[in-house]
């Protein structure tokens, strides 16, 4: 039975902002009084993560994702609610547990720009107190994964996006954190890289047991590592369980593909579902999820069907769907 | 057409103006000790020399003289600072710099707009400053002469200071074209702004050999030569000889930066 | 303790390494360094042409300060300079966030991350004006003067220190600003004056509540012996009471941030 090391119970993170009114009579006036209003970059929100869980969070732009990302790994205060990791508060920044977790941002690097990668990971041996034979044998192991070995000793500014990010992840690793919180770790990479990237962090969780908490808006990443998915938008979760079920919840209907034997009568069609195109011998009807076997059922039945195909909506859709407002029920 | 192209660049201008006005707001604590900087000299000339004065040198302008003089220079010296040469450099090195070759907007038009509001944040601040100086030290202003042909003579002057300042401040920052790094030259201008205008060390001070030299430099009319004016140290032909050269400066300078900004552009579009 | 002493000689190590290539730049800032303390000594050279003292200070005992400033200087460039300076970027960047989740003094590292090893080459300058003016005054000084000269310049760097990264920490507000750096070229000119010149009450809120005599002006001072011994002792406290500030400072406006940024 593994343990929860992520415990996240109301969760509420506001952000001041002032709002400054247009024209030049709105600047003399934020000179000397300011109005201020509240932004909720996350509203509430309660999430319990097991260890060796490989989590991803997926949510427009602004959805609170990297916010929540912030106050897990102890760069944001929470406004109000209870955070707890691995068994520590992250606001309050203890070196114990910053030795146990890696936070990495898609855009922003900690290597140095000028100096081999191998330089930063010295310096990281150094800030995370790694013995010499564990740092040896993790950045062995980590640089064989990757497969690096040519790159160390090149300057990161002559890396290539992709390099960078696997050197990246070497640098965010190399203390063998518990839990590794990333934040668009693919963002602006081909989709070689990307994975490459995905088949290293999956690999990485399963041979470390590692924590993974992921956001993503590549669908993709997603699809590919995480089995479970917890979807943000406006700082509330919307759905927080199996990527699967997320069509379950979220779908609410499928279509049907239907090719049929000889010319059909569109009006008794319409009966069963709602028409979406109607090119004989082809018919694309959409159907609720629960009414599936009986339409699939009296289809057979009652019309001459060639063939007969039962189409999950795409995952992508109904997320795109889910924010844009349509799905909440 | 000339008055119409002249109306439609004061246009420009003024909403140019009136956009960088709030941007500059956003610069508050930038602004606040940037001028802070500019108030160095004169507090530290005026301490220097005061303190000269009272172990028991013979300087060529009393107690109250030296008082009125650096109060002018805080006014004016603070006026006429001038530091968008870093900004230059980095709109050049950036790349930021092809924003001018594509609108009808010429490089120098967009500092001098932000150089105006600057002046006119400073104009309040110095003024400020100005007017509580004048009470803590009771400053007496003898020497000042605020008659109408003074007060004017020394406001062309100083429009023509401003000038000066401005138009060798963006020279230096053009150089970026050339020179890897402006810092040397803005470090010669540091220099030069400190020991030969006269912000640390009152011109007259100076051996005649010295002070002559200084007064064909263009750095003598970038503060000392307004102050100059209003406390009457130049009259006649020390007057026209110092506005023949200030005007001469003025133009030099202009000429100087316009001929090596279209060599520059030149080579920016060469390389890019 | 140790730790921070391994992290900075790391952080040493790189900087060395990442600022090779620079030689010319190294070179020019030799030259304008040497120049700007050439134009003091002409400075002040013709400020004592006038007199034979200012406020009590003879020329050579002011030109003893130049050269102690000028060290001073150069040693808090050598250590601090850069990064002070460039903290803003960091915070620009978002680089500061990385660096907030990693277990280390974040300070230290926003402090020594980019130590200029060449700025080293203006204590020579420093040594060597010193070194003339103390040819110059003529007296020999005893182990206690160098002594209380030692202590005086690292608690002037320190306070050099703490003056202007509290300058830098303003970026945490103003992410744009770019005179942070600017706040030190403000302080070179008054550091290389006695604080005497000020006359009262200016030359005490110059020196307890802008330390800036405490940079240079008090360290001479207790080297010349114008003042008792035990100054050292207020020196050192008020040293102390200023970085500690600092380190307040610091820890407000992170507190600050990581309840503020998004």
């Amino acid at each position: 039975m593994s343990d929860t090391i992520i415990d996240v119970k109301n969760l509420r993170k506001y952000f001041k902002v002032h709002q400054k009114e247009p024209g030049l009579s709105g600047s003399i006036k934020s000179l000397f009084s300011r109005k201020y209003y509240d932004v909720k970059a996350v509203d509430d929100i309660s999430i319990e993560i097991k260890e060796g869980e490989l989590v991803g969070f997926i949510g427009p732009n602004g959805a609170g994702k990297t916010t929540t990302l912030k106050t897990l790994s102890g760069l944001l205060h929470p406004t109000s609610g209870h955070i707890s990791v691995l068994g520590y508060k992250p606001w309050e920044r203890k070196p114990e547990f910053q030795r146990k977790f890696s936070l990495v941002m898609g855009q922003k690097n900690q290597l140095w720009w000028d100096l081999p990668a191998q330089e930063t990971f010295i310096l990281n041996k150094e800030i995370y107190e790694i013995p010499t034979d564990q740092y040896n044998q993790t950045l062995n192991e980590l640089v064989e994964l990757l497969e690096v070995q040519d790159l160390l000793k090149v300057q990161v500014r002559k890396l290539s996006l992709g390099q960078r990010m696997k050197m990246e992840l070497i640098a965010a690793l190399i203390h063998s954190p518990k839990v590794l919180f990333l934040d668009e770790p693919t963002i602006g990479l081909d989709v070689v890289m990307q994975k490459k990237i995905r088949e290293f962090l999956k690999e990485y969780n399963l041979s470390h047991n590692a924590t993974i908490i992921l956001t993503s808006h590549y669908m993709e990443d997603v699809k590919e590592l995480c089995e479970r998915v917890i979807v943000i938008d406006h700082g509330k979760i919307l759905f927080d369980g199996k990527l699967d079920e997320i069509i379950k919840k979220f779908a609410t209907h499928k279509t049907l593909e239907i090719v049929f034997e000889e010319d059909i009568d569109p009006e008794k069609l319409k009966e069963l579902g709602k028409i979406k195109q109607f090119e004989p011998p082809k018919a694309i009807l959409e159907v609720k999820r629960s009414k599936v076997s009986e339409v699939a059922a009296d289809l057979l039945k009652q019309f001459p069907v060639e063939d007969l195909n039962i189409i999950e909506p795409d995952i992508e859709d109904i997320i795109r769907e889910v924010f844009a407002g349509r799905l909440l029920s | 057409m000339f008055p119409h192209f002249l109306k439609r660049k004061l246009k420009i201008y003024a909403a140019y103006l009136k956009t960088d006005f709030q941007a500059q707001f956003e610069y508050r604590l930038d602004f606040f000790l940037y001028t802070i900087a500019a108030l160095v000299s004169p507090i530290i000339g005026l301490a220097v020399w005061l303190a000269a004065s009272n172990s028991g040198a013979k300087l060529l302008l009393d107690k109250d003289q030296l008082i009125t003089y650096f109060a002018l220079v805080l006014f004016v010296g603070t006026l006429n600072q001038t530091w968008h040469a870093w900004y230059v450099d980095e709109d050049i090195n950036t790349g930021n710099f092809s924003k001018f070759l594509l609108k009808p907007f010429y490089l120098a038009d967009e500092y001098f707009i932000r150089e105006i509001t600057d002046k006119i944040f400073k104009l309040f601040f110095t003024s400020v400053l100005f007017i509580a100086a004048i009470f803590i030290f009771h400053i007496s202003f003898k020497g000042v002469y605020l008659d109408l042909i003074t007060l004017t003579l020394f406001l062309v002057s100083l429009v023509l200071s401003f000038g000066i300042a401005f138009y060798l401040e963006s020279i230096i920052g053009i150089t970026t074209f050339w020179l890897h790094s402006i810092d040397f030259l803005k470090d010669l201008e540091s220099i030069a702004n400190q020991v030969l205008t006269g912000r640390l060390i009152p011109l007259v001070f100076f051996p005649a050999g010295l002070a002559s030299f200084i007064s064909f430099t263009p750095f003598r009319y970038v503060v000392s030569f307004p102050i100059e004016i209003l406390m009457h140290k130049a009259t006649g032909s020390t007057l026209l000889f110092g506005f023949t050269l200030q005007f001469f400066w003025f133009i030099a300078m202009i000429l100087a930066y316009k001929y090596l900004y279209n060599k520059g552009v030149v080579k920016f579009q060469a390389y890019g | 303790m140790v730790r921070n002493l391994k992290l900075i000689f790391i952080l040493f190590k790189h900087s060395s390494k990442r600022y090779l290539e620079n030689r010319w730049s190294t070179f020019g800032n030799f030259v304008s360094a040497s120049l700007e303390i050439a134009i003091f000594i002409f400075f002040i050279s013709f400020i004592f042409s006038f007199t034979k003292s200012l406020n009590g200070w003879d020329k050579n005992h002011v030109l003893l300060l130049v050269g102690i400033s000028q060290l001073v200087t150069a040693l808090y460039n050598f250590l601090f300079r850069r990064s002070v300076n460039r903290f803003p970027d960091l915070v620009r960047a978002g680089e500061l966030d990385l660096l907030l989740t990693k277990p280390m003094n974040t300070q230290l590292y926003a402090s020594f991350r980019s130590t200029k090893p060449f700025e080293l080459l203006n204590t020579i300058t420093g040594l060597a004006i010193t070194a003339y003016a103390l040819h110059q005054i003529g007296n020999s000084f005893g182990i206690l003067n160098w002594l209380l000269l030692l202590v005086g310049i690292t608690c002037g760097v320190l306070v050099l220190y703490s003056i202007c990264f509290s300058f830098t920490i303003l970026s945490f507000w103003s992410p744009k600003l770019s005179s942070a750096s600017s706040i030190l070229e403000i302080l070179t000119t008054p550091l290389t004056l006695p604080t005497d010149i000020y006359g009262q009450p200016m030359s005490f809120i110059v020196t307890f509540v802008i330390p800036i005599g405490l940079v240079v002006t008090v360290p001479v001072k207790l080297f010349l012996g114008s003042i008792s011994a035990y100054f050292i002792l207020i020196e050192v406290l008020l040293t102390l009471i200023f970085f500690y500030g600092c380190t307040r400072f610091w820890n407000y406006a992170v507190k600050g941030y990581t309840s503020a940024s998004s």
